[in-house]
């Protein structure tokens, strides 16, 4: 099962991809990603791209592409916004301090997507996110 | 699904009970009582999650706050049986230290014992 959703990029947008996704998840009998990991996953990469982006400000519209079987699930997030490889930012080594600033959501994304990549193509950012139970 | 906060303070440990989800949209409830706190430290902040079944990184900011908070001013920060959820977000961001995870309230109430045992001895 495979297919894509445009969303305006404004705050709380995250919701309603996650609505999507859960649906298509329960109808295809997802098992790589359980569904509170899918929510934090779309929360965080949202919820980044609506803050730090640019796309939001002006207005511009968010992708995300989805492709699942009940063992994979291959999500990739695209946005027009200013080029931002969020993979280049090391959050491993974060201090406690840096913490209470924020800087964990990419770490999350990390630890629970089972393959992470990220390409700056025809002027949009792509993230693209791997699960596989494993 | 929203948050609910349930507080009790007896001037030495502080009990913060959440309950339901902390996220972007809730997190900043906590705000105002982080600022409580801070005006007046407790010896101990204890954070009860049992009933807290989703936190994202916008929640784990205030209870990186919270454990910031405690730590300049000299006092104790523990959680209390946290979901699993919460307690495998915890462990990817290394929230809190192990010995400061309590998985059930009698395992805390002993320590808190043993800590005033400890205070009134001294």
């Amino acid at each position: 099962m495979e297919g894509t959703l445009e969303f305006p990029l404004e705050h709380d947008c995250h919701q309603g991809v996650l609505e999507r996704l859960l649906a298509q998840a329960n109808a295809t009998g997802l098992s790589a990603c359980a569904p509170e990991d899918l929510r934090l996953i779309v929360e965080e990469v949202l919820t980044n791209v609506v803050k730090y982006s640019g796309a939001a400000e002006r207005g511009a519209s968010g992708t995300v592409r989805w492709r699942m079987w009940p063992d994979r699930l291959e999500l990739a997030f695209e946005d027009p916004g200013d080029p931002f490889d969020p993979l280049g930012e090391d959050e491993d080594d974060l201090s406690d301090d840096e913490r209470c600033e924020g800087g964990m959501g990419i770490l999350l994304i990390r630890a629970l997507a089972s393959e992470v990549g990220y390409r700056r193509e025809d002027g949009r950012n792509r993230l693209l996110l791997t699960f596989t139970g494993v | 699904m929203p948050l609910i906060i349930e507080q009790d303070n007896d001037g030495t440990t502080a009990r913060l009970n959440l309950v339901g989800e902390l996220d972007t949209d809730t997190a900043p409830q906590l705000r105002p009582v982080i600022e409580g706190l801070a005006g007046q430290p407790p010896s101990v902040l204890v954070l009860r999650l049992k009933d807290l079944d989703y936190i994202s990184s916008a929640g784990l900011r205030c209870v990186f706050q919270m454990k910031k908070l405690m730590k300049e001013h000299g006092g104790r920060f523990v959680v209390s049986e946290p979901s699993p959820q919460v307690r495998k977000v915890f462990d990817i961001v290394k929230a809190v230290p192990v010995q400061s995870v309590f998985s059930s309230e009698a395992e805390l109430d002993a320590y808190l014992d043993k800590m005033q045992r400890q205070v009134g001895s001294d």
